[in-house]
C-alpha cells in the first residue's frame, strides 16, 4: 500500500502515486507545516540543514541540504494551496542554473487513509531525461564503486 | 522480458550505462555512438541489443536510419528503485509515514463529539 509508483508521462512529465495511512486532512498539515516538513523531509540521500519560509499563495520554503559536505539549495514557490486537496507549486534549484519543476499534488481520501497524485513536470524533455535516466545510471556507478571497495577491503 | 531483473542486468556493465546516459542527451544511431567509446560497430551493437532486450531503449525506422531512443515509461519504474531523484522522494515518503503515525488526531478526525 505504501510502494511508490513512478510513470512518464508525455514529454516532460512524471507522475508519483504513493498512499498515506491517514487522512488527506492530517496529510495536508504533515506537508505543509514548516515545523513537520523539517521531520520528513530529509533523508540518508540528503540530510535537511534548514527549511525556512511558509506554505502561503505566493510565499516560499528555503531548504537547504547536506549532500556529502556541500550544501544543496532548493527553492519551493507556492501558486495554490486549496486545503486539503490541492497544492501547485515551483521547485527551482540554484545549483542547477535555477531549473525550474512545476509539481501539482492533489490528496485524494480513499477507504484507508490518502492517496497523493504528484504530478513533477520538468522544465523541458531534456531535463527529465538527465534527471532520471542519468540520475539512475550515475547512482549505480556509485553502488558499484561501494561494492568494489567493499570487495577489495 | 522486460522485467526489474533484467532490466538491472542490462545495467550492470559501464559501457551500456554510458549509452544510457548518451541517449539521454537524444536519439542517436549506431556510427553515433560509437565515436565516443572507441569501440567497434559490432561491440555497440551487442550492447545495444541487451539494452533493447531489457525494454530500456527501442529503435526507430526512419528510412534506412535506425536511430536509438531511451523508452521512457522503462527508465521511469526503473529510477522508482535506483534514481536519486525518486528514491529520494521515497526515503522521505517513508519517514512521512512516521510523522503522521506521531501526529494527534484533528478535531475533524474525532469520532465522538
Amino acid at each position: 500500500m505504501t510502494k511508490l509508483i513512478a510513470k512518464a508521462e508525455g514529454d516532460r512529465d512524471v507522475v508519483v502515486t504513493r498512499r498515506f495511512a491517514a487522512p488527506p486532512e492530517k496529510v495536508w498539515k504533515a506537508i505543509t507545516d514548516t515545523a513537520l516538513m523539517r521531520q520528513w523531509m530529509t533523508s540518508d540521500f540528503g540530510a535537511l540543514k534548514s527549511l525556512t519560509g511558509e506554505a502561503v499563495v505566493g510565499g516560499q520554503h528555503h531548504f537547504t541540504w547536506d549532500n556529502e559536505g556541500t550544501d544543496m539549495n532548493m527553492i519551493a514557490t507556492y501558486d495554490l494551496l486549496e486545503a486539503p486537496t490541492l497544492i501547485r507549486h515551483r521547485e527551482s534549484w540554484p545549483e542547477y542554473g535555477y531549473m525550474e519543476n512545476h509539481i501539482e499534488t492533489r490528496l485524494i481520501a480513499v477507504e484507508d487513509g490518502t492517496e497523493m497524485h504528484m504530478v513533477i513536470t520538468f522544465a523541458n524533455a531534456e531535463a527529465r531525461d538527465q534527471t532520471l535516466a542519468v540520475g539512475m545510471t550515475e547512482g549505480m556507478e556509485a553502488t558499484y564503486a561501494n561494492l568494489d571497495k567493499l570487495l577489495a577491503g | 522480458m522486460d522485467t526489474l531483473d533484467t532490466r538491472l542486468a542490462a545495467l550492470a556493465d559501464p559501457t551500456r550505462r554510458a549509452l544510457i546516459q548518451r541517449l539521454a542527451q537524444g536519439e542517436a544511431t549506431v556510427a553515433e555512438l560509437c565515436q565516443p567509446f572507441g569501440i567497434s560497430q559490432p561491440a555497440i551493437s551487442r550492447h545495444l541489443k541487451v539494452l533493447e532486450q531489457a525494454g530500456l531503449i527501442e529503435t526507430r525506422i526512419e528510412g534506412t536510419a535506425r536511430p536509438r531512443r531511451l523508452r521512457h515509461q522503462a527508465i521511469a519504474e526503473t529510477a522508482a528503485w535506483f534514481g536519486p531523484f525518486l528514491a529520494t522522494l521515497d526515503a522521505r515518503f517513508r519517514a512521512l509515514d512516521q510523522v503522521l503515525a506521531a501526529m494527534p488526531d484533528l478535531p475533524t478526525e474525532r469520532k465522538d463529539p
